[in-house]
């Protein structure tokens, strides 16, 4: 194994220790330690894990650090950071599915999601179509946009019998 | 992607949106504040990610959001405003504005489908900011203009809507396309069945002739005669059966064989992009079992379909002219059948797409795991890889049950209607018999009949099953052959100059993923002849610049030129043979080392094999092994060592002689020796050729012309080796990294 004393370490930020808030054009700023400023966050499992390992860093890409949690965040932070997490990534979540056509190899999806409603076309459902742990499903549209179709269990009777005339 | 509206449709929506826009929001405002508007761009979706729309107004002096009903949200004056930049979320990305203060305001967001139309968004304010006052007098200015990213989206659904009908057409035209060559046989299969129909409707009418006129009139010679005559008749029923059989078994295969070809001949044509984004190992089984649910339908499903309609009247007639009371009792259950069939069809087709779903899941999990073998073993997964396999195995089985579970009520259910049917006839039908309106022939022949017609009945269902099936099949073969060829032509395509042309990458930027830009405006000219190595941070794009250059993509933006011919429009035969490629990773066909050297040349002689081996520096290991040129490599060349198949992989490119080489860290998977060996093989692969060598080892690119620098996607850093390392930029870092 080669040195790793050049490596540099993680910094991790505990949520109690981190202020967050919305800027007046819509960005995020934070308080850390020395550190304050505009920030940009990303989710590091947005599909597995979406409430930890929260990656924050300036708007030039250098990292501040890695939220573990976001348990025992102070409310008003917390808030910020959520609204700007549920772009980060923009991964709309299917709440109901309004209709799903074939149209000769392609689907029509007619969605509500959390952002609104959204109409998309995807390919045939075996290849746009993956299970995640936990029962979700990942669709990926024609322009490789992701939305998270929630489990059957979570979804209302009619959606759940949409879905299962093709799924 | 494109916004669902409430509850009117969108397209009404969008519409009834854009008139008040158009007519009261924007030119009602602007002519009351004496404001010109010099752009807009509209988005179904807001800067907080939400489905609501949004217009960016340009005006001379000041910017607007503007809501859906064309109300003012906010407004950014042009002198406080110093640049807007994109900025990526994943999935999507904001156009952020930076005003002089420092201070950010995000003007709009879009997903990835709009990411172009947001770069037009920010050009476009880019050049409202840096406009000179002079020319705000003179609208429309060069930015006078209206971008739309929603209605571009819904316009293509649009467009979606009469693709699909015009590949719905195609693909039925395509179906039909490999009957045609075999019209003839088909016609005669057709005939056959026709008289094989005609003979099928014959012994009950004989066995009625039977009854009445030979056993109730006592008559042994008519008795007789009628016997032999059904005999005759049964004789030609199965003469005509192995005609039409044999007829079908040679235009069904055939048919096969057309359909497999075609579509291996696409898979040859999609782009890389395609495999990218799909599993390789379900194609297997849709080569094979797609076709033959084609071909069955085509060969056999389609001549069976039309016998069943002609069949069906035929009896129908017969019932009629036997007794056309009992006839039009018959006659009065038929929508009941049609209900039947119409209420069943859809659910067997559901199931059939859902049970495909299943098996398609479960190759791929197959073939990845046996791509993945080595690794699996490796790591001891193989208990974990078994519970995988199970779950996807035990899922497909449900669906399996399900479906077969309905075709197994569907067929007790059919059993007993044709039963039910034909007591119910007895019971009519006998009571006429005693009343003296009906002979018993009659009854016996019509019953018959009847039981034939629900018999071809029960056979339908049968067949509508195979028919769900093969139109699915249909369905994804025509999927993957209408699927976009290789990156196609732009104009007529050109042949590049044969030697001696410099290569241009001019402003080029690309992406393998939208969002996800990869490499940014690359500017850089190799000379003919001149060795360029290229280094960088892992990640940095230099393996993307050569995919560029092999036309593996097209670049998102700027162009890449050889002897000033873009490769959008070169040849692509000319250009294959002009690039010759060496890859990180080595991939050998499973043949013999005679065939992977002699891949790119058709007319290769032993001779030139041997020559090429030799130069590459592989003719010593190989002319030691027992087989010598035409030892076997293996799936992927797995006999062989690293170094081994790198060096067959240096000797097929030799063979090819292209005048521009690329080589991609041709040397990063062996050890130092044979990196020696391997360097001497490529620096004589070199000699009079452009090259274009990539490598993290820098010592093998040190003796190269230029050394360029890639960090993150851009060039920073061109020169000499000599050049670079006083420099202290990167690639002084990188050397110092790297010990040398």
């Amino acid at each position: 194994m080669s040195s790793t004393t050049s490596l540099p370490e993680r910094s991790w930020i505990s949520p109690d220790s981190i202020r967050f808030r919305k800027e007046e054009g819509g960005g995020l700023r934070a308080e850390w330690r020395s550190l304050c400023g505009g920030v940009t966050v990303r989710r590091l499992f947005p599909l597995s894990h979406p409430n930890s390992a929260i990656w924050v860093g300036d708007r030039s890409g250098n990292e501040w650090g890695v939220l573990r949690s976001l348990d025992d965040m102070e409310p008003v932070s917390l808030a910020a950071l959520i609204d700007e997490l549920r772009l980060s990534p923009f991964l709309p979540r299917i709440t109901k599915l309004i209709s799903l056509r074939r149209r000769l190899g392609s689907f029509n999806w007619a969605v509500e999601t959390d952002a609104g409603g959204i109409r998309f076309t995807t390919g045939p459902l075996y290849e746009t179509v993956a299970e995640l742990p936990g029962g979700d499903r990942l669709v990926v549209d024609r322009d490789e946009q992701m939305y998270v179709l929630a489990s059957d269990r979570m979804v209302d009777r009619k959606t759940r019998r949409k879905l299962a005339k093709w799924l | 992607m494109a916004p669902l509206t409430g509850s009117l449709p969108l397209a009404e929506a969008s519409e009834a949106r854009e008139g008040r826009e158009g007519h009261e929001g924007h030119e009602g405002r602007e002519a009351e504040e004496g404001e010109v508007l010099l752009g807009s761009w509209s988005s179904p979706m807001s800067e907080t990610g939400r489905m609501e729309r949004r217009t960016i107004a340009l005006l001379v002096s000041r910017l607007e959001i503007r809501d859906g009903d064309g109300a003012c949200l906010k407004r950014i004056d042009r002198h406080q405003t110093a640049e807007a930049t994109i900025r990526e979320t994943g999935g999507g990305a904001w156009l952020e504005l930076t005003r002089q203060d420092g201070g950010v305001v995000r003007l709009a967001m879009c997903p990835l489908a709009g990411l172009g139309s947001l770069a037009e968004l920010r050009d476009m304010i880019e050049r409202w900011v840096s406009a000179s006052p002079n020319s705000w007098a003179e609208p429309p200015l060069a930015l006078a203009e209206k971008r739309t990213f929603g209605e571009r989206s819904s316009g293509l659904e649009g467009a979606g809507e009469k693709l699909t009908w015009r590949r719905r057409v195609k693909a039925l035209y395509g179906l039909l396309s490999y009957a045609a060559p075999h019209r003839k046989a088909i016609a005669l299969s057709v005939a056959a069945l026709l008289v094989g129909v005609g003979l099928e409707t014959l012994p009950p009418y004989l066995m009625k002739l039977m009854i009445d006129e030979g056993v109730m009139r006592a008559s042994m010679s008519r008795f007789g005669g009628i016997v032999a005559l059904l005999a005759a008749v049964y004789a030609l029923q199965a003469g005509f059966r192995v005609w039409r059989s044999s007829i079908s078994i040679t235009i069904g295969n055939r048919m096969m064989s057309h359909i497999r070809k075609d579509m291996f001949d696409k898979l040859m044509k999609l782009p890389v992009r395609y495999y990218e984004q799909r599993a390789t190992a379900p194609f297997i089984g849709r080569i094979q079992n797609d076709t033959a649910w084609v071909q069955g339908f085509l060969s056999e499903g389609i001549s069976q379909l039309a016998a069943a309609v002609v069949f069906t009247a035929a009896v129908f007639a017969i019932l009629f002219a036997i007794d056309w009371r009992l006839a039009l009792g018959v006659l009065v259950l038929l929508p009941v059948c049609a209900l039947v069939v119409f209420w069943l069809w859809p659910k067997i087709r559901s199931l059939s797409n859902r049970t495909w779903n299943t098996q398609y899941w479960l190759q791929k999990y197959i073939g990845e795991a046996l791509q993945g073998i080595r690794v699996i073993k490796a790591f001891h997964r193989e208990e974990e890889e078994k519970r995988r396999f199970e779950r996807y195995n035990e899922e497909s089985v449900r669906r399996a049950i399900d479906q077969q579970r309905l075709l197994q009520w569907l067929q007790p259910g059919i059993n007993l209607a044709v039963s039910g049917g034909v007591a119910a006839v007895w019971l009519i039908g006998g009571r006429f018999v005693i009343e003296g309106t009906a002979s018993l022939g009659t009854l016996v022949a019509f019953t018959t009949y009847l039981a034939m017609l629900l018999g071809q009945l029960q056979w339908n269902m049968n067949l509508a099953g195979q028919a769900n099936a093969s139109i699915a099949a249909a369905d994804r073969i025509f999927d993957l052959l209408g699927g976009e060829d290789e990156l196609p032509v732009e104009g007529v395509p050109t042949p590049l100059p044969k030697d001696g042309s410099d290569i241009a990458f001019e402003g080029v930027s690309f992406g393998y993923e939208k969002g996800r830009e990869i490499l940014h405006d690359i500017r850089l000219t190799v000379r003919p002849g001149e060795k360029l190595g290229i280094t960088g941070p892992t990640g940095a794009g230099k393996s993307t610049l050569l995919q560029l250059l092999g036309r593996f993509y097209d670049p998102d933006a700027g162009s890449i030129r050889i002897g000033g011919v873009d490769l959008r429009s070169a040849e692509p035969a000319g250009l294959r043979r002009h690039v010759g490629i060496v890859f990180q990773e080595s991939f050998l066909f499973d043949g013999t080392i005679a065939d992977n050297i002699a891949y790119g040349v058709e007319d290769a002689t032993p001779e030139r094999i041997m020559e090429a081996a030799r130069l590459a520096r592989a003719s010593a290991f190989i002319e030691r092994l027992p087989y010598g040129y035409d030892t076997r490599v293996g799936e992927r060349g797995v006999r062989l060592s690293g170094g081994e198949k790198q060096r067959i992989s240096i000797a097929r490119t030799l063979l090819l002689n292209p005048a521009v080489l690329l080589l991609d860290e041709a040397t990063s998977s062996v050890d130092q020796e044979t990196e020696r060996d391997i360097q001497a093989a490529i620096d004589y692969l070199c000699e009079g050729r452009t090259t274009i060598a990539i490598a993290h080892r820098l010592s093998t690119i040190r003796g190269a012309d230029r050394i360029a620098v890639l960090d993150k996607g851009r060039l920073v850093e061109l020169g000499t080796h000599e050049e670079l390392a006083a420099r202290g930029g990167l690639y002084r870092q990188l050397l110092e990294a790297g010990g040398m």
